[in-house]
């Protein structure tokens, strides 16, 4: 290949490998990628604007749809920050269930991430096998919550629903089951070798430019840099949890380089960890209400006479979900300042890419596991390499052509 | 070597003298069984001084930016929120969220990019750039990184002034 | 004039049979598929619904496109995927009704189906490149690495099994099909020589998925990488002509892997005969057995194995054919050679 050659290849915003809209511009030659750069903005809703006019309860059930996968995280932070700001104590019972819940979604997050980078890499077995699996937990969660996702479990000092006894038989044969079929899945996941070849080597992020990027979750753990939320920080039940630790691919017996292997490995003992998890608190789960107050009007009039600003940091299950809000009574908050994890991961994806193959990017691209939550809007390029940009009043304009046209062509 | 939050104040006061305006250290508990404290510290420095705080915290140990910056808006300032961490690695919940505030004046908006000390934090200044209208200098990358690039200069949707408004869909224009 | 007459309607009958098959095969194969991956799947018709909704649909053609190449690749991977087969199948077939034919005894041979074995994949990659788009692009550039790499195999696979035909039946023409037909490969083998052939097998059963592009094979056509590569830009009766193109290959290629290696028929082994008022109808079951063992080899190199693995990196796939598939036929090819020496020792 001269080295004049390389070309500009431009993936996104829509793409079979990608489930969410993010556009990418590779300088290319032959398979091989010299530079990268990221253009995100596609789902971007505005939410932190919309929050601000918002009260307190209602910014909960707006917040629990920033991401579907990891649904619970988000609200969890911010009722994390408002306790914080009001020195709210939350009951022993209640941190018991938010854990469980919490874990719950990790482990439905983990297994929906395998099935979709077994799927990026062509593996659609495994795919199918991951996601078959995956059904009993989310029939769990709707037993206990109601909903496959946005579970409406949070308030700001507990949680509105109970885990009633009669529950707790379905949550042990929940955990009985992924209990049996963890070491066959884990021997299927990580000891095959079609897997391992295309998942060794590729998308290494090193410790320090883990450290120095600020990567969190399992890509950052996947380095080798043991940050962890549950370990570093208390939020719930993890206080009491003595054996807890940040998972590293030396609990595998190999050194961490890095690369798509390693967070595989990450994930893979990850689910290990919430069943053994969500085993401990039904095993210890303490007596006591459930919420510090469960009306919602009274919650709102007594937040309405604080002032002040906390941060809420919660480990979702692709990483660090930072919440911070500034109180100053108002019906609600005066400033939210959301931080998903893929907001952190997002620049890791740059070192990620750079010599790496075309047929990698939508391994490494799945491999942070994106979750992306941004505006929308159209770019195209046309032929003469002019940008230009439709936004969305142009695209209704379009799309109310296009019907007219059939319209036109049926009568 | 953990460094206890008051020992990080007087290390601050000491280079920092009177730039640093304020600083407090807040606790919170959790934990049923086994009670565990957790304390914030929470700083205020002058806006000109902010780049030499996070690089004397990043001297002592790994620095990790928590959440994008924050604001409190009145009408001649705006305060801008940094949240970082504070990351010793050796043993459990000793993780140090840090606050760092700073004021800027309405009719000069600008700080200096952190960048150089930490990278990670490029996301968040170009967000500060583009929602809130703050220069922020020396900052590696100038595009706009969440909205559009047709949206109209000056338009800065997380100010006070710039209200959200819902646009009536109608099928037969 | 009367021989002409039953010749084109034989290339007639193969025509239709080969393309009913090809798409039964298709169907098949998902429905397997889907039963390994614990799931329904779609019916074992569902090929035919589904290129009969793409006949019915609006054909588009890009603006970049050079539309010459564009409309006429998906004719020529299709005419040629047919030529192939009639190619393996016809020489077979008069064989097994004893109807020799000069025409086709002589002439279609070896050298010419490892060249019309070529010519689907050169259509394909002439019309990536013809579609204007830079994922087509790379998808063509990937199926050009496939094919050369496959080449050498396919070629030493073909080459020892003509020679061995060149010892077996010194009179006949080694590569004609007919020959290896009716000298079956494996005679008066060696120990040694049935490994080679084990081998020379091997090697034939891993380049099958590559010329079909399934998985662990189908870099050309990745679905989650570069949205379908090659076909990016294909809809409507085009998009349909490759889709027929590759279930009509597919059935052309394990055909070959059956006549090369395992030509008994029915009668052959068996040799029982029935006879009805003259005709010979263990013809049929001859036809069903073919087309069972054809079935076998496709399950084999295909279905399977198209389940239980991860799609491979361009660059992994050319190291592996063009050294390791090379050396395991070249092997092969030695110790097939070296077989009547040792036999005699």
């Amino acid at each position: 290949m001269s080295k004049g050659s390389t070309y500009k290849l431009q993936i996104g915003p829509t793409h079979p490998a990608f489930k969410e809209p993010v556009r990418f511009e590779f300088e290319v030659d032959g398979e091989h990628i010299l530079n990268c750069d990221i253009d995100m903005g596609y789902t971007h809703r505005g939410i932190e604007k919309v929050a601000v006019e918002r009260n307190f309860i209602q910014i909960i059930y707006l917040l629990e749809r920033v991401c579907g996968i990891c649904s619970f995280s988000h609200p969890m932070g911010y009722c994390l920050a408002v306790e914080n700001a009001a020195d709210m104590e939350v009951p022993a019972r209640a941190k018991y269930i938010r854990t469980i819940l919490g874990e719950l979604e990790r482990l439905h997050s983990h297994l929906l991430w395998t099935g979709v980078a077994a799927h990026e890499i062509g593996f659609d077995t495994l795919f199918y096998y991951t996601w078959t699996i995956r059904e009993k937990v989310m029939d769990s969660l709707e037993a206990v919550t109601g909903n496959r996702v946005n579970y409406a479990m949070l308030t700001i000092g507990g949680v509105r629903r109970d885990i009633t006894p009669d529950l707790v038989p379905m949550l042990r044969e929940t955990v009985d089951y992924y209990h049996e079929l963890y070491d066959k899945a884990s021997e299927i996941l990580l000891d095959d070798l079609t897997v391992r070849l295309r998942s060794e080597n590729v998308g290494i992020l090193t410790y320090d430019q883990a450290v120095n990027l600020c990567a969190v979750g399992p890509t950052a753990r996947a380095s080798g840099l043991a940050k962890d939320v549950r370990v570093d920080y208390p939020v719930n039940a993890y206080p009491d949890i003595p054996w807890l630790k940040a998972i590293t691919p030396r609990d595998f017996g190999k050194e961490p380089v890095g690369d798509v292997y390693d967070r595989f490995i990450v994930r893979v003992l990850e689910i290990k960890q919430s069943i053994d998890i969500i085993e401990f608190c039904l095993d210890n789960m303490p007596e006591g209400p459930i919420a510090v107050e469960t009306n919602a009007i009274k919650m709102i009039n007594s937040l309405k006479k604080i002032q002040g600003e906390g941060i809420g940091r919660y480990e979702a299950p692709r990483g660090e979900v930072s919440h911070y809000h500034i109180l100053d009574n108002r019906e609600g908050p005066v400033c939210s300042k959301v931080k998903a994890p893929t907001y952190s991961n997002i620049i890791s994806w740059v070192p990620m890419f750079l010599g790496a193959e075309i047929a990698d990017i939508p391994l490494i691209m799945s491999a942070i596991d994106p979750c992306i939550a941004c505006a929308d809007r159209m770019s195209m390029v046309n032929r003469s390499g002019n940008k230009f940009q439709m936004s969305a009043s142009d695209l209704r304009k379009l799309s109310i052509e296009k019907m007219n046209r059939i319209r036109g062509i049926k009568g | 070597m953990i460094l206890r939050p008051e020992d990080i104040i007087k290390k601050l006061s000491d280079e920092l003298g009177e730039r640093l305006l304020d600083s407090s250290i807040r606790e919170r508990y959790d934990g049923h069984v086994n009670k565990v404290i957790q304390k914030h510290l929470y700083l205020k420095v002058e806006r000109d001084y902010l780049h030499r705080t996070v690089s004397l915290l990043r001297e002592m140990t790994i620095l990790h930016v928590a959440c994008p910056m924050a604001t409190k808006e009145n009408e001649d300032f705006l305060e801008l929120v940094y949240s970082f961490t504070l990351f010793f690695a050796e043993e459990r919940f000793k993780e140090l969220p840090v606050m760092i505030t700073v004021v800027l004046p309405k009719d000069d908006l600008r700080v200096r990019s952190c960048t150089d000390i930490v990278p990670g934090i490029l996301i968040m200044e170009m967000e500060a750039q583009e929602m809130l209208g703050v220069l922020v200098e020396d900052i590696p990358d100038k595009r706009r990184f969440f909205t559009p690039e047709c949206l109209e200069a000056g338009y800065h949707p997380l100010r006070k002034k710039f209200e959200t408004k819902a646009e009536e869909a109608t099928i037969n224009e | 004039m009367q021989e002409i007459l039953v010749l084109i309607l034989f290339i007639l009958m193969t025509v239709v049979t080969g393309t009913y098959i090809g798409l039964v095969c298709k169907g098949v194969d998902r429905k397997l598929a889907s039963y390994f991956q614990a799931r329904i799947g779609p019916p074992i018709w569902q090929p035919f619904w589904d290129l009969k909704k793409l006949m019915l649909k609006q054909t588009i053609i890009p603006e970049n496109a050079v539309k010459w190449i564009f409309t006429g690749a998906p004719l020529l991977a299709l005419s040629s995927s047919v030529l192939l087969l009639i190619y393996i199948w016809i020489p077979y077939f008069l064989h097994l009704t004893g109807m020799g034919n000069a025409f086709f005894m002589k002439s279609g041979d070896l050298i010419l189906i490892i060249y019309l074995l070529m010519v689907p994949a050169i259509a394909l990659v002439v019309g990536g490149f013809a579609s204007g788009s830079p994922l087509a692009t790379i998808g063509a550039q990937r199926e050009m690495v496939i094919l050369m790499a496959t080449e050498l195999p396919i070629a030493v696979a073909i080459v020892t099994v003509a020679w061995r035909m060149g010892t077996l039946a010194p009179d006949a023409a080694p590569f004609a099909l007919g020959t290896v037909a009716a000298y079956p490969f494996w005679g008066g083998m060696g120990p040694i020589g049935i490994i080679g052939g084990i081998l020379l097998l091997f090697t034939f059963l891993t380049v099958i998925p590559a010329e079909v592009a399934k998985i662990p094979f189908d870099q050309a056509e990745a679905e989650t990488e570069i949205a379908e590569g090659l076909v990016a830009e294909y809809s409507g009766k085009h998009f349909a002509f490759f889709q027929l193109a590759e279930g009509i290959k597919a059935v052309a290629i394990t055909s070959l892997t059956v006549v090369m290696f395992f030509p008994q028929g029915f009668t052959a082994l068996t040799g029982y005969r029935l006879e009805v008022s003259g005709v010979n109808i263990t013809i049929a079951a001859d036809i069903f057995f073919f087309l069972f063992k054809m079935f076998i080899v496709y399950t084999l190199a295909i279905t399977i194995v198209r389940v239980s693995m991860a799609r491979l990196k361009i660059t992994q796939v050319s190291r592996l054919f063009i050294l390791i598939i090379t050396a395991i036929s070249l092997s092969g090819f030695v110790l097939i050679y070296l077989d009547p020496a040792i036999l005699k020792m």
